[in-house]
């Protein structure tokens, strides 16, 4: 039955669509996969030899998933390759959102130290401190983007775990 | 009768995909067994082969899909029901008369080459 279960699988892999639809494609060709199963083993008595015919009644692999790839419509088409770029950027997504920290902290913990000074001191240039605001809303920017961005990345990584 | 394979059904399949759901909403291997029992076993068709039909016709409007409620003991392998839309009956109709006329043209030819006129 696994056999059956990785064969619909490696078929529906073919197809260029989105994860769900790919899913539901799986489904479909393994409900079709084992109705024909059990009328093999019905008839041979053997699971493998009923495994073997199962296959060789659905059809060349290959043909199959030619087939398979050129049958999805322009929206699956769009939805497989914007999950194919996101699974690309995911893996870069830990980096990018370290850095944006990084950066970003690096601009906001200057500007904080200059602004604290200032209101200690009560005194500082004018310039300075709208140099002072403007770092530390980029910093703070790109600190939360880049920690957006971390947090994306480790719900990715434990909704891929979960399937 | 020789058995018509997949290079002569190429071109035909969704037509005839149509034609077996006009009599009423099927899964998958009921399309198979609908289009085997109309060919009267001359058709040879690889089961797989029907899913891209399908999604090509689904995805053209022709038909929609439904997942049936239950796995009805399949080890929990759900089955999608296929039924023809409007746009596919409006379709189905064209693609007859097509046919029709392809035969009418097509016979004519090969009619009178197989029984040339005396002179």
């Amino acid at each position: 039955m696994r056999e059956l279960e990785r064969y619909a699988g490696q078929l529906a892999t073919a197809a260029r669509v989105g994860s769900r639809r790919r899913t539901a494609v799986k489904a479909e060709l393994l409900a079709h996969l084992l109705a024909i199963y059990d009328e093999e083993l019905a008839r041979a008595g053997d699971p493998w030899e009923a495994v073997s015919e199962t296959k060789r009644r659905f059809g060349d692999p290959d043909t199959l998933m030619r087939e398979l790839r050129s049958a999805g419509s322009f929206q699956e088409w769009w939805a497989f390759f914007f999950e194919a770029w996101e699974g690309v950027m995911g893996r870069w997504l830990w980096l990018v959102g370290a850095t944006g920290v990084l950066v970003g902290m690096g601009f906001v913990m200057p500007a904080v130290a200059y602004l604290r000074r200032l209101a200690l001191l009560s005194s500082g240039n004018p310039g300075n401190v709208q140099l002072s605001v403007s770092l530390l809303t980029l910093g703070l920017a790109l600190a939360l983007g880049g920690a957006a961005a971390l947090l994306y990345g480790a719900v990715r990584l434990l909704r891929s775990r979960r399937a | 009768m020789d058995e018509i394979g997949g290079d002569q059904l190429r071109g035909h399949l969704e037509a005839l995909i149509l034609s077996v759901l006009e009599t009423g909403e099927a899964h998958g291997l009921e399309v198979l067994r609908r289009l085997e029992q109309a060919g009267s076993g001359a058709l040879q068709l690889k089961e797989g082969s029907l899913y891209p039909a399908l999604y090509r016709l689904e995805n053209a409007g022709l038909i929609q899909a439904v997942w049936e409620a239950e796995t009805g003991g399949r080890r929990g392998a759900r089955r999608r029901i296929y039924h023809l839309t409007e746009q596919g009956r409006v379709t189905l109709a064209r693609r007859r008369q097509e046919w029709r006329h392809f035969v009418r043209t097509i016979g004519a030819i090969l009619g009178a080459a197989a029984c040339p006129k005396s002179a």
